[in-house]
């Protein structure tokens, strides 16, 4: 179990439950349930019910969630050096060798902006589009 | 006679006549001073926190490593930088492998977020037979226990939190005999 990746994807898990819990509990405990009980009355079983009305009204708080969980669950470096396999670590661990063990700051802060453009040009190209489909 | 024309007066320069317009800073301040200050504060924030270490970090990137401090320096001749470190970024397999190990990790972790709470929410929907009144909410007990996840985590280490501070019993409980953590 220890120092493989599983523990990591475990690990990381864990510890940014909470990130994903607190968005989404907000988004669903605003839902409005009658939509359930209607879609209920039309005939759809509950997984249906599921599928058809409460996923895709939980869609922005799913978005929110996955963005406060993916975006430092990617740069993570305490975890993977704890639980991780040393033969393929993750780029935070990697950073902080550069800048630490080689003392190349270079080359670990070009690691760091090419993460930083990695993560965030995606995020502005999303918010550009729903920008534009919020707007027609 | 004279009392009357001075109570005359008296009321007539009560009287609200028409507000004067105010134009300029006398205008920003009575209209949009405070919007604009509440958007001002997380915008310098950013901007000194965020804006300002990533343009450091960046220039950085450009320079070449060497033994002095700090372990930078920059080509003597125009253009002064080189890109070369991102070659590297690129030609380097550990880099690569590095990007999609977090990349993968973090995906996959997401969609696990994702996934548990998406059977929370399915729970939430029995089949209903009758119209019924609203159930009373039911608040679920794991929720409370997010806060103190960060403050178990936290609590890994002896004594660096008004938590651990204030619960030196209730400390030692929850770190199960662990006194000591490496990175922190």
């Amino acid at each position: 179990m220890m120092n493989t990746d599983f523990a990591v994807i475990l690990g990381i898990t864990y510890s940014y439950l909470p990130f994903m819990v607190l968005p989404l509990y907000a988004t669903l405990e605003r839902l409005d349930l009658t939509l359930n009980e209607a879609a209920m009355d039309l005939g759809a079983r509950p997984f249906e019910v599921f599928k058809d009305i409460t996923f895709p009204l939980s869609v922005p708080g799913i978005i929110a969630g996955s963005m406060l969980v993916f975006i430092p669950a990617t740069g993570e470096l305490v975890i993977p050096s704890l639980m991780g396999r040393a033969d393929s670590p993750m780029i935070g661990r990697v950073i902080n060798d550069e800048f630490g063990l080689n003392r190349d700051w270079p080359v670990a802060s070009a690691i760091a902006v090419a993460l930083l453009m990695m993560l965030v040009v995606p995020i502005m190209i999303y918010n550009h589009y729903q920008s534009r489909a919020d707007a027609a | 006679m004279a009392q009357i024309a001075a109570s005359d007066r008296l009321a007539t320069t009560e009287l609200p006549r028409e507000v004067p317009a105010r134009r300029g800073f006398r205008q920003w301040l009575d209209r949009k001073a405070w919007r604009d200050t509440i958007i001002a504060i997380p915008f310098f924030w950013l901007l000194l926190f965020f804006l300002l270490p990533f343009l450091i970090i960046f220039v950085i990137s450009l320079g070449e490593a060497t033994i002095a401090q700090p372990p930078v320096q920059f080509a003597a001749q125009w253009p002064y930088v080189s890109f070369d470190n991102y070659r590297l970024l690129a030609s380097d397999s550990i880099y690569v492998s590095g990007y999609l190990n977090s990349l993968v990790y973090a995906t996959i972790s997401t969609f696990i977020c994702c996934d548990r709470l998406s059977d929370g929410a399915r729970d939430r929907e029995g089949p209903r037979t009758e119209p019924q009144p609203p159930a009373p909410t039911r608040h679920p007990a794991l929720l409370d226990l997010v806060p103190a996840q960060g403050l178990c985590l936290d609590g890994t280490s002896s004594n660096n939190s008004w938590f651990n501070r204030a619960s030196p019993g209730l400390q030692s409980h929850l770190n199960f005999g662990r006194r000591s953590m490496p990175f922190r």
